[in-house]
């Protein structure tokens, strides 16, 4: 009796197996596609739209600044407002469209000269008290097949002193099964500026062009780990300085900031991020520089994750730096010396940063995921610069 | 010139070998793909977003004569380099 009627059962079972298949397959064999299934895509579709607002104090002093004692350092005091706008658009199955947007509402002490030595200088003219940076970016990503992908951007960054154009060029492709990707890159961008004076004065125009050729990998090692390896060289010519830097002298004046004219630049990088099974995921990146003004830098960061809630992901970093100077450094020039410089950014020193961020994403019912995240950096130098950044996005990812 | 140009093309053919090589060793490890789950977690997903990686930059480019290097624009009105 109890086989009869586990029969029966296992013969129902058998029917509406055989009825719900029916419905997925055709008359002549074959199955419906997903598309048929559950209707077209559409042709373009927006994927993310975002939005971030980050704020920068800075306080500190270079020698290169002259608002300050005219042997001494001067103010690096600064503040940044930036807000930036993503847009991300997905046409068929093989374009997407990147439309990115920043703007920079920058204050600077350090340009402003405020000793009454010299003339008052009008070394970046009303930027030295507010200067607003504007740039749009756009990237054309196409899919050729299931493993490789091309990428070209190109922009336009314009400020009152400074207009740059940048162009790009990316192969991106995956190896082994999509175990690995391999991409290079290649990146132009031609920088054209108004040059001054000691004394402040518009001095004509001045440019430099910046080639760059990047290498990377990346590759999963584990079902957890994955570790990347990058290399990127550039190369630089022109006018490397944005001319309003001074050397104070021996003998108690200032001098221009002269730099050479050419710089090569290497820097290789590697990556490592790790799942933790706690629901948390460790981050450690390392990354080397050295260029032929005799810069040499070690770059360590860790970042640790942590997943709290379905909705809630926190996380901290730190970063350490440290770099040697240019061999043309100098606080106090002698005379005739063919290269100095004085900008504290180019000096021996060593740089840390502490941050903090948390995201929380939620669901909507029209417009994908919301995600608002904030964050916290405090970055400080060995020379006593310390800066304060706060940041705050909002975006949906459809 | 030259010699940059030179400088230029040993770098790229550094790396070109140090990547060879480090295709060769990790291409000894391979994933399959029912087993990338943990790649999926929010948590693993890189969390420098392209604005906040912007951002980032915007901090160490401006600040450190070592940081960039890699072709981005810094940006302006900041004394950049």
């Amino acid at each position: 009796m109890r086989h009869r009627l586990f029969a029966r059962a296992l013969f129902a079972g058998a029917l509406v197996l055989s009825f719900t298949s029916a419905r997925t397959s055709r008359a002549d064999g074959g199955s419906f596609s997903d598309a048929e299934v559950l209707g077209p895509k559409p042709s373009t579709r927006v994927e993310l739209v975002q939005t971030r607002v980050t704020a920068y104090e800075q306080k500190g002093f270079g020698y290169q600044s002259q608002a300050g004692p005219l042997s001494g350092p001067g103010s690096e005091t600064l503040h940044v407002l930036q807000v930036q706008g993503e847009f991300v658009v997905q046409q068929g199955e093989r374009l997407t469209h990147r439309v990115w947007v920043p703007v920079d509402l920058v204050t600077s002490a350090s340009a402003n000269a405020i000793d009454g030595y010299y003339a008052k200088p009008d070394v970046i003219s009303t930027a030295s008290a507010q200067n607003l940076a504007k740039e749009i970016q756009y990237q054309l990503s196409a899919r050729a097949d299931d493993d490789t992908t091309w990428s070209a951007g190109a922009g336009v960054h314009h400020e009152e002193n400074f207009l740059s154009w940048f162009y790009s060029l990316e192969y991106q492709r995956t190896l082994a099964e999509k175990n690995a990707t391999l991409s290079v890159s290649w990146n132009q961008v031609l920088d054209w500026f108004d040059a001054f004076t000691l004394g402040g004065k518009r001095a004509g125009r001045a440019s430099r062009a910046s080639s760059n050729v990047n290498i990377g990998l990346s590759q999963l090692l584990s079902p957890s780990t994955l570790v990347g390896v990058s290399y990127g060289v550039t190369l630089q010519r022109g006018e490397l300085g944005n001319t309003w830097n001074t050397v104070p002298t021996a003998a108690g004046g200032r001098v221009s900031e002269t730099l050479p004219k050419e710089r090569v630049r290497h820097a290789a990088s590697l990556s490592l991020a790790q799942w933790l099974p706690w629901g948390g995921a460790l981050k450690l990146r390392y990354r080397f520089y050295r260029d032929d003004w005799d810069v040499s830098a070690h770059s360590a960061e860790v970042e640790l994750r942590q997943s709290i809630a379905d909705w809630l992901i926190v996380g901290a970093s730190y970063r350490y730096h440290h770099q040697t100077g240019v061999s043309f450094f100098t606080t106090s020039s002698p005379a005739g010396l063919k290269y100095a410089t004085a900008d504290s950014d180019l000096a021996l020193l060593f740089t840390q940063a502490l941050g903090a961020n948390a995201a929380v994403t939620l669901p909507t019912a029209s417009f994908g995921n919301l995600v608002l995240s904030c964050g916290f950096e405090h970055y400080f130098r060995s020379d006593a610069l310390r800066v304060n950044v706060a940041t705050w996005a909002t975006g949906f990812h459809f | 010139m030259t010699d940059a140009i030179f400088k230029l093309l040993a770098g790229v053919a550094l790396g070109a070998a140090g990547l060879a090589a480090a295709t060769l060793l990790g291409g000894c490890a391979v994933v399959p793909q029912n087993h990338r789950a943990h790649f999926a977690d929010p948590v693993m997903r890189d969390a420098d977003d392209a604005l906040d990686a912007h951002r980032k930059r915007k901090l160490y480019t401006t600040r450190e004569a070592a940081a960039g290097g890699d072709g981005k624009t810094a940006g302006g009105g900041c004394s950049c380099q």
